[in-house]
């Protein structure tokens, strides 16, 4: 449907609903066809503004593509952090698993858009160097996980496994997960069945 | 010089393999879309037209070019039975990856964009079944060295696979999409699997 606009300069309201618009048209279009396949044109274009429009907003491909990113994170980064505040280990990493499941089914492009990031920093270095959103995030939630289940005592000191090395350990467990159910596009839970059993067993 | 005509039997398996090659590095760089069959053509040294004489279009190239590199990927890095710990088995996995992930980069390239590409082309959607196959070859045999050494006794065979499978798709995805191995990724699967090993023989 296309929406007829009034000639002119937008007025501050309108300038932040548009704002939104292009960051959803953005994340749809940088998800299917990538940072360099997505055109600036389209981007626009599926929004219903001119690519001048988006351009007064955004001068460069990278500025819409940073703003994307931090919309996105901004939307399911609180919603993971969240569970920090279970009473164990066990417990958060089960809610958060169920979360992710959540964000999937009512969010797939925000999903789809946050697991191809990581392959377009490979092909984008100069994206990386924008975005720290990614690694603030890691190295804020996966410390305090572990810290979580030192003072629960599920991970024992007696185990001879330092604090970084458990923080390693569960970020690339549950980083995998993400990126397998996906990219398999099948989500699935045995996962968190392993993970308490082997809780248990520390 | 070459001589007229069709090539004979090895010469056709020879430029069969020469023009999987020379697609692999293709498909990798430049993406399905972006990938020319004339640069093909022109890497191996023969016509565009040879190409489509043995693989009918480029879709049944991309389809072909799969199947060879995760073979060669998938039988390399699958430790073989006699280990009689995960612990082990893991270790060599790892060590393997590393290489080929050194040596010839254009296999894991070409690996892990597949999820996008199919993304973008669902008439690649079955490959992602293809994948999991492949996966699930590697990890349910690991799986089941780990039930039957003790290290993963705790777990049924599907937990244990979803557990391995999360570790090392998370290791191989961040070391990969980085360039580089996150610190302390290989030692703390190997470490956490140790620590099951000595726990659980004690």
């Amino acid at each position: 449907m296309s929406k007829s606009r009034p000639a002119g300069r937008p007025s501050s309201e309108n300038a932040l609903d548009s704002r939104k618009e292009f960051i959803n048209s953005g994340r749809e279009h940088f998800s299917n066809y990538g940072f360099k396949g997505a055109s600036f044109t389209s981007i626009a274009a599926s929004a219903n503004y001119t690519p001048t429009a988006l351009r007064h907003h955004f001068p460069e491909k990278g500025d819409l593509y940073a703003a994307v990113f931090s919309a996105t994170s901004n939307t399911v980064h609180p919603r993971v952090v969240q569970h920090l505040y279970s009473e164990t280990l066990d417990d958060a990493i089960n809610k958060v698993m169920k979360e992710m499941v959540e964000i999937e089914n009512e969010f797939p492009t925000h999903m789809a858009f946050l697991s191809r990031a990581p392959y377009e920093f490979r092909k984008h270095p100069e994206l990386r160097n924008r975005i720290e959103v990614r690694d603030n995030f890691h190295s804020f939630f996966f410390p305090q996980l572990i810290e979580l289940g030192r003072s629960s005592e599920e991970l024992p000191y007696s185990m001879d496994l330092s604090d970084e090395t458990l923080t390693v350990f569960f970020f690339i467990l549950l980083q995998g997960w993400i990126y397998e159910s996906h990219y398999s596009r099948n989500v699935n839970l045995t996962l968190y069945s392993a993970i308490s059993k082997l809780i248990k067993q520390l | 010089m070459a001589a007229r005509g069709r090539p004979k039997g090895s010469d056709s398996a020879e430029t069969k393999r020469k023009i999987i090659n020379a697609a692999r590095h293709e498909f990798a760089n430049n993406g399905y879309d972006g990938a020319a069959i004339l640069s093909i053509a022109e890497n191996v040294g023969i016509a565009p037209s040879a190409i489509y004489h043995y693989f009918q279009s480029k879709e049944k190239l991309y389809v072909e070019v799969f199947e060879s590199t995760a073979n060669a990927i998938w039988d390399s890095v699958t430790p073989s039975t006699q280990h009689e710990t995960l612990t082990e088995a893991i270790e060599q996995l790892l060590a393997e990856s590393r290489l080929l992930g050194d040596e010839l980069p254009s296999y894991s390239d070409f690996l892990a964009a597949l999820p996008i590409e199919a993304r973008l082309h669902p008439q690649f959607s079955n490959l992602l079944s293809r994948r999991t196959e492949f996966q699930d070859r590697t990890f349910s045999s690991l799986a089941k060295i780990g039930i039957e050494s003790g290290e993963l006794s705790f777990l049924g065979e599907k937990e244990a696979t979803e557990l391995i499978r999360s570790l090392i798709m998370g290791w191989f995805f961040e070391r990969h999409f980085r360039q580089k191995e996150v610190p302390l990724s290989g030692e703390a699967i190997v470490g956490m699997f140790k620590y099951l090993k000595d726990s659980t023989t004690q």
